[in-house]
This record gives structure tokens, sequence and C-alpha cells, in this order.
């Protein structure tokens, strides 16, 4: 496979970070208006197939595969989330994944032609994805301090740690700087 | 031996202060403005060399602060050397400021910061660079250290033999004979005043009609309206261009751009940040994780200094702090009182000024990661209309946002806006922004009087606060605070990742100052309100016999007026020393939840936290306004504006709800 | 025309400064000054300020302030379509760079035609027909 190749699949696998994102986003209301998630929320994860749009995509076997690929990767991990993550339940949080999901999904179009008006988008996107995720998760680690703290002098149990989406998040979106390596192999684009 | 840093900013000045500083370094005021100084120790082969870190500056004129306060600088305390730190991978435009840097003063040492970011774009001839300037070029890279310790050798080594600015013959002339005469007066530097007096610069005409040099603006006059008419143009313009064709022709015979496509990180991510429909929904993103980071995580180390200072209950008893246990020993050789003024009263205001540390360091911390990679100047582009019409430029927003979190932070962030007016305009403004503890009161309290509406009564008062910080900020600014309109003129530098470094420094800076200086101010009220509510000697704590008891029962026709009850006065007197106990204030005072509830009309309760939302700031923002201004007048004006405020507010609430026979 | 009229994307070469004191000034000290080439980067969500490129630094203004800046719109080379008849404003570089053009026929005042766009251009000038690359017709600006 040739870089532009690597670049198309991992912008494949973004917007299956985009569709996981929409799914956790989604969730946060539901868990906000307190009401059950439904597993079939996971077929947000059919959004993962936004790439098969581009012509850039569907010309090559590959990425074809790709993308079929990752579209049951992100429902394999909407499913897991929605049973085994506790969903904080946080509009804000919904906003921000809404919005990062946003920006990964209007990147795409322009980054499979390698061209910087997407690479952009997706730049920012996944920062922000890094940068949500990451801080929710040094939250939580604040969080349990906090408890410990107040727990002094008192018989306390150990703190519930859960799985929250956001570790989850993490992990799927470092690999999704791919791209940012080789931001110089793409394009300004056509010169008006 | 003294040094000073100058430059533009955005160079990495402080960085280079820093490396040459370490961390031996005092930050104050400049006197009579709230720009920040920055002083330290240089160390080098034994010598104790005193740096002294200018504002950074595009320009030496006469119409900004900064400027003023940098060139007023190496007039009257004639620096040895200057470094002048210039961002070499923007050289052309840094190389204006030398101009007129060497207008002024002949020993400059030029340090090409930045120089591995700079070698993208051209190769620089530093040997050249050099010969051309005749003075000390120093390439480094000062976030690596690079180059600092041959910075440091050519500070106490250097040769310098500068060859200056050449100005064209026509105007060569004639600053040699204006500098004649003004030698002639003794003034010094004589070219330097020559040059500003033809340039038509305000202070330094002032300066010379002050000592009565008539005859010199008077021939300086003439000589001007001479170079107007021979170029055509006025005064300012023509010598800028002389200075830019100096930048321009020193830069295009030292520089070789390199060919560089590539891609411009820079503008893909402003491409994005700024976009029409994304820029402000990330804006609030990221303001908002800024927010969960600091509040959350700076939580378990309040806790844990509140728990060091105050013990706590638990089930089965109490278990002691650093104040009972300290109490208890202190009380066993000292009289009772003065073991309870040291205790209760200092102990636990030094324990209180320890509790806003955490939140002072990680707000730093994230700020000045935002400064630094150069997020917050997109910042101020995005929000600079919304913020204009208050009187603010865009970085304005900044500090009223952190208001919500804590008004102590709050206020010493202020300083990331550069014009001095629009800085006490936001520091007037910042009080009115309800503070986290604030708001936990009020929720608190909604939640007793107005069970199924809780939501809805905090909203109303968030919203009346943004909405009178409106309002306040379109009188002041058309009113108290009209300044002379500065241009915004802002620069949009490329992005960096912030260092380590400079990021702990900065964090270290603030909260060491804060704890220093506001410190000892919070610790001395806190004396002050232990007085009141102990003395005299022997009556409850707080009580209605206690002077703090006394002065709410001498309020209580002003109270009635407004609908407050004299419990909750006194309430509010401990509330100026922490917003967040006026709710165990009030639980001692009536002595449980239904007590409250039964004291209060919910029409009361509103009036009462309206006031209490707009009532004098805490003692700890108002050591910080103090500290920041360093002006009693200003720090009493904000107050006295607050109690106009509330006062206004809880009056036309009470009887406006009173005459519609609403929360009865 | 004044730079706060110019759309993003376009260029304009500094004719005058109107105005006094601290906002003249300060123009001045950014490197805004009559002959200086300036881009129009992107404007604010909100339509004012408006960024700015200038001498290779980005800076924003308000309207209010661009509005003293007097400017004439130019166009560089790079963008104009085959066919046109265009006059050269400006040949932006060092010495060297403008010796060169000016052997190519291309200098301020002359007039080229272009033959064929982006890139590399084909143009015509009164020493006869050239081919300018990319990085070359950024830094030619015509009207």
């Amino acid at each position: 496979m040739n870089t532009a190749e690597k670049v198309r699949v991992s912008i494949a696998y973004a917007v299956s970070l985009a569709s996981i994102s929409l799914f956790v986003s989604a969730a946060n209301v539901l868990a906000w208006l307190g009401m059950e998630i439904p597993r079939f929320l996971a077929a947000l994860a059919i959004i993962s197939l936004v790439p098969l749009l581009s012509d850039d995509i569907r010309k090559s076997s590959k990425l074809i595969a790709a993308t079929a690929f990752f579209t049951i990767f992100a429902l394999g991990v909407s499913l897991f989330l929605a049973d085994h993550a506790r969903i904080p339940g946080d509009p804000m949080d919904s906003f921000i994944l809404l919005l990062v999901a946003s920006l990964l999904l209007t990147g795409m179009k322009n980054a499979v032609k390698m061209l910087y008006s997407g690479l952009s988008f997706y730049i920012v996107g996944t920062f922000l994805l890094l940068a949500f995720s990451g801080i929710k998760i040094i939250i939580l680690l604040a969080d349990a301090l906090d408890y410990y703290v107040n727990c002094i002098g008192e018989v306390c149990d150990p703190y519930g740690f859960a799985l929250i989406p956001s570790i989850v998040l993490f992990i799927l979106a470092i690999p999704a700087v791919y791209p940012y390596r080789h931001r110089n192999e793409f394009r300004r684009g056509v010169e008006r | 031996m003294l040094v000073a840093l100058a430059g533009n900013p955005n160079t990495g000045k402080s960085t280079v202060f820093n490396a040459l500083t370490g961390l031996k370094q005092h930050v104050g005021n400049w006197p009579g403005v709230t720009v920040e100084k920055k002083e330290g120790w240089m160390e080098y082969n034994g010598k104790r060399i005193k740096v002294v870190d200018l504002p950074g500056t595009y320009s030496l004129t006469s119409y900004s602060v900064e400027e003023k306060v940098a060139r007023n600088f190496i007039i009257e305390e004639k620096p040895d050397v200057i470094v002048h730190v210039v961002d070499a991978s923007n050289l052309e435009r840094n190389l204006y400021l030398l101009a007129e840097l060497l207008d002024l003063h002949p020993r400059i040492v030029v340090a090409l910061n930045m120089f591995d970011e700079a070698r993208r774009k051209y190769e620089i001839d530093v040997e050249k660079m050099r010969n051309l300037l005749g003075l000390p070029v120093v390439p480094m890279v000062a976030i690596k250290g690079e180059g600092i310790e041959e910075l440091k050798r050519e500070i106490v080594h250097g040769k310098f033999n500068p060859r200056g600015v050449e100005y064209p013959e026509d105007i060569e002339k004639r600053i040699k004979a204006l500098e004649e005469k003004i030698r002639e007066m003794g003034l010094e530097p004589a070219r330097w005043l020559a040059i500003k007096t033809l340039e038509n610069d305000a202070e330094v005409i002032k300066k010379l009609s002050d000592i009565g040099a008539r005859n010199i603006l008077h021939d300086a006059e003439h000589l001007r309206h001479e170079i107007e008419d021979i170029y055509g143009d006025d005064i300012e313009s023509v010598f800028a261009s002389v200075r830019y064709s100096f930048a321009h022709g020193l830069f295009h015979e030292v520089a070789a751009p390199i060919n560089v496509g590539g891609a411009n990180i820079t503008d893909m991510i402003d491409h994005v940040v700024t976009h029409r429909y994304f820029g402000i929904p990330i804006f609030i993103a990221i303001m908002y994780l800024a927010f969960q980071f600091v509040f959350l995580v700076a939580a378990p180390f309040q806790d844990a200094i509140d728990f060091m200072f105050n013990g706590k209950d638990v089930a089965g008893g109490h278990i002691d702090g650093l104040i009972d246990i300290s109490y208890a020993w202190m009380s066993s050789f000292m009289p009772d009182w003065l073991a309870s003024l040291i205790n209760h009263g200092m102990l636990r205001g030094l324990g209180a000024v320890l509790t806003f540390m955490p939140v002072i360091m990680l707000l730093f911390l994230i700020l000045s990661f935002l400064e630094d990679s150069g997020y917050l100047a997109r910042v101020a582009f995005l929000m600079d209309s919304v913020m204009k019409k208050m009187g603010l430029e865009g970085r304005g927003v900044i500090p009223l946002m952190l208001g919500f979190g804590c008004n102590v932070p709050a206020v010493m962030a202020t300083r990331t806006l550069k014009d001095e007016n629009e800085r006490r305009l936001s520091i007037a403004l910042n009080p009115f922004i309800p503070c986290g503890a604030r708001i936990q009161v009020f929720a608190f309290l909604s939640y007793i009087f107005f069970p199924e509406n809780a939501a809805l009564v905090l909203w109303s008062l968030l919203m009346l606060s943004i909405l009178v910080v409106f309002i306040l900020g379109y009188v002041y600014s058309k009113t108290l605070f009209r300044g002379e309109s500065q241009p915004f003129v802002l620069e949009l530098p490329p992005y960096r990742m912030p260092t380590m470094k400079g990021v702990s420094v900065h964090m270290w800076e603030k909260s060491e100052g804060f704890v220093r200086k506001a410190g000892t101010i919070i610790v001395g009220a806190a004396a002050i309100i232990w007085a009141l509510a102990a003395l005299p000697w022997g009556v409850e704590y707080g009580g209605e016999e206690s002077y703090i008891g006394m002065l709410a029962s001498l309020l209580a026709p002003v109270g009635y007026a407004l609908g407050i009850t004299p419990e909750a006065i006194i309430s509010l007197f401990f509330g100026f020393f922490a917003k967040e106990v006026v709710i165990d204030v009030l639980y001692v005072l009536y002595g449980s939840k239904d007590a409250i509830l039964a004291a209060m009309t919910p029409l009361q309760a509103y009036s009462f936290m309206l006031f209490m939302l707009f009532y004098t700031p805490c003692v700890a923002t108002l050591a910080t306004i103090y500290n920041e201004t360093k002006s009693l007048k200003f720090t009493l004006f904000v107050v006295v504006e607050g109690f106009i405020v509330a006062s206004i507010f809880a009056f036309a609430a009470y009887h406006i709800g009173t005459l519609l026979g609403v929360g009865a | 025309m004044r730079l706060s009229e110019l759309k993003p994307g376009e260029y304009a070469i500094v004719r005058d400064l109107l105005g006094k004191g601290p906002i003249h000034q300060r123009l001045l000290s950014m490197g805004i000054l009559p002959g200086a080439v300036i881009r129009v980067v992107r404007t604010s969500p909100f339509g004012d300020p408006v960024e700015y490129e200038i001498r290779g630094f980005f800076i924003s203004l308000r309207k209010n302030e661009a509005s003293y800046v007097e400017v004439d719109k130019i166009i560089p080379l790079v963008s104009v379509p085959p066919g046109s008849r265009v006059r050269v404003v400006l040949v932006d570089g060092g010495v060297g760079f403008m010796r060169n053009m000016d052997s190519m026929g291309i200098s301020p005042g002359q007039e080229i035609t272009v033959l064929r766009g982006c890139c590399p251009m084909l143009v015509e000038t009164a020493r006869g027909k050239f081919s300018i690359g990319r990085g070359i017709a950024h830094r030619i600006f015509v009207r």
C-alpha cells in the first residue's frame, strides 16, 4: 500500500471513530434524560460507511474492504460500550462529541482527496477528541483521589471505578493521528 | 551591570528571560501602571548581572503604555546592554524594532530566537549580519536552551561597533542640525531626541517644552515641514518607511529564502478554529474542558488542604485539624482570646488562602498553555465583535469566563488585556460574574425555596449577571472608563507547542505571587472578621451580642427595605470572607433547614440571592484587585459599585414582587 | 478603495494611510505603509475583525481600522485566466529576483499576456514567451 492509500484507510478509520463518538453523544443525552440506552443505538455505526460516497475510496477494493471492516468494528465497539460502560449523562459531553463527529465527517470529503482543506478539519477533530477523552480520564482519576481524601478517618468502600467511554475513545483516537504525520503529502487543491 | 530585554510580543522573550535568570526573578508592576515588570539575576563567571524584561512592543512610539515604559527605562536607567530578542522566523518585521533601538542605544545584542523554525524558511547568514550591524548576533533556540551560554558571553564580552540606521542624506542633515542644538542644551540621548522631535513624538515634545526649549521645537517644526515637503508624505510615514527599508534591506542581505511548499499547520488549524460555523462551538468546547479540568482536578487537593486545617466531623466525633490542635496547644500557655485570634482568625485565613492555590495553579497552567500555543489570540479574533460592544477587546472574554469559576484568578487573568484602561474595566466588571462558591449557595437556596423551579431560578440569576455585565460594560466604556480608543491590532502568531518549563514557570509565578501578596491581606482580613464575630470577648461567636450582630441590627432597617432578615445580614458579613460559608452561617443562626424556610418568604429569599449575587466580592478577590491595580480607590470603587447594584436589584425585586403579590 | 472593502483571498497594495495619532502609528509599526502588499486571509465568524497577511506574518484588524488604509487591488499572476492582458504592478523579491524578472520583460509598468494558466504558466512579454513556475507566479502582482 502506498502512503496515500494508508492515509485513506486511516481516514475511513477516523470516520468510524466519528460514528462511535456520535453513539456516545446520543447515549449521553439519553442518560441525562434518565432513559435506558437501547442496544439498537449502536446502529449509528452505519455512519462509518460514509466514506463509500467518495470515488477515491470506491475505486480501490482494499479501501472498500477496510471501510466495511471499520463499520463492523464501530458496531462492535458501540455495543460493547452500551453493555459495559458507565455513560456519564453529561449534555456538554454530548455537545463536544457531536462537534468532534461533525469535524471528522466534514473533513472526510476533502481529506480522501488529499487536500489541506480536508486535513485541517481532520486534525482539529482528532485533537479535540484526544483532548476531550484525555481530560475526562484525568478527571476520573482526580475524582477517585477526592473520594479517598474525603474518606480519611472513615470506613469507606473502595472507589467504584467504572469504564467510561472516554477511555475507549482515547485509545482509539491515538492511531488516528497518522494522516497528520503525512501532512506534507497533501495538496492545496486546484488553483483558482 | 544592568541588562534589558527588548523585543516584539510572541518572540519567546520571556523564555529567554527565564533561561537567563532561572527562577531567581521578581515580578511586580512598573510604577504607576499595571504593566508587569520582571526582574531577575543571571550569573556569568561569578558575576551577578541584573536582567530586566521590558514589555513586548512592536515599536517605541509614545502611543502605548508598554512602549513608553520600555523606552523610558532605556533612557533613564541606561542599561549597559540591551538584548533584542528577535523571532528569526519572522525576521523582517522584527528588525523594525531594531531600527528604533539603534537610534536609542549603541550596545545591543541581537538574539535570533527560534532559529530552528527560521531555518525551515530561509538560510540566515549570521556572520554577514554581524558585520552589517556591527553588533553581536546570537542564533538561539531558547526553549531548548540552545545559545543561552553564547548569549551570556556576548552580553559580557561582546564587541559593539554599531553601524546604525542610515537615513537618507536630506533627513540625516536635518537630524544632525537638531542633534547639535539639543546637545548644546546638555540633553541626552541627543540623537534620539532629535529624531523623535522631528517625528513629532508627543512625549518628547512635551518634555522639551516643559524645560523651555522653545527654539528647538521651533526649529524642529521648520525642519519637519521641509522633510514632509520633500517626501510628499506625513513625517511619521517618512520615518517608518526609512526604518522599513533598513529592515527590508538587511533582511534580503542576510536571508536567502528556501522554497518550501509543505503544509502550513497554522493556516490549516485557523481554517477550522476560526471557521464561520465551527469556530464558536470549538471555543465553547475548549473553554468547557478547561473549566472541568481545573475545578475537578483541583477538588481533591482543596479538600485535602481544607481537611488539614479544619479537620472534619465524622460519625462519632471530630477529627482535629491543624487549627484545633494548635489552638489546644496555644491556649495552654496564652490567654484564650489570643489563641483564638491566632488560630480561629489568622490560621483559618491562611487555610483559606492555601485552598485557593490548586485552582490558581491549574487555571494558570491551562491559561498559559492556551496563550503559549497561540490559541488565545484566536479567541480574541473570534470574540472581538461581541466584546467590543462592552468596550473590551476579544481577549476580554477570558477573564469573564474564568469568573464563573473563581474571581481571584479571573482578576489575575486580566493581564492578558494589553490596554490599561480595558484592564481596569475588565476588573471592575469581573465581580458581577458569580463564582463557583456563589453558584453553590444559590443552588442550595433555590432548592430549598423553589423545589419545583430550582433550575429556573438558578438560570435567572446567571442570565441576570451576564446581562448586568453587558449593560455595565457598555455604560462604563462610554463614561467612567472611556479611554483614548486604542487601535486593536492583534498579531496571530503561528501555533507552537508550549513547553512544560514555560508553562510551569508561569504557573509558579502566579500562585506564589498570590500567596505572598494577596495572602497577607486575606490573613489580615480574617483577623478582623474574627474580631467582629468574637468580641466583646465571651459572646457567642457571630451571635447577636457580638459586634457583627450589633452591626447587623444597626443595618436591620436597610435589610428590611430590601427584604433581607438580620440573620441573613450576618451571613453576608461572613460571606465577605468566603461566599460558600453563607449557608453554614444561616444553618447555625437558624438551627435547621425548616427554620430557614420558615424565616423567609420565597420572595425574600430571591431578593437575598440577588443581593448576594452582586454585593462586594470576597476578600480574596478584593486583595487580588488591590494587588493588580495597586489602587485603594479603585478597590473601594469595586465594593461600592457592588453594593449599589445589589441594592437596586434586591429592592426592585422585593417591592415589585410584593406589589404583584408573588412569592409571599 | 479601502482595505476594509476587500474580500478574503484578495490582494492589495497600500497606497496611503489616512488618519492621525495612535491608529496611524500602530499601522505603520505593523508594517502597513505605502507599497506594502496585503492579503486578506479570512474574516471572523461575526464578520469583524478580519485577518490579513503582511510581510509574511498575520494580524487582525477591525473594519474600522482597516478603513484607514487606502489600497489598490492587485492580482497575483497565478490567478490570471489565460487569454487576458494585464499590467505588472509589483515584483515581490530581492534585487536578484527583480533583475531576473526584468530580463524576461516582467517589471512594474510592463504589459504581459497570459497564454496558458497555471502551472507552469506561459506568458508573452515584450521580450518574448516565457514559462513561469507557480512559486514565481505567486510573487508577481498585476492589475
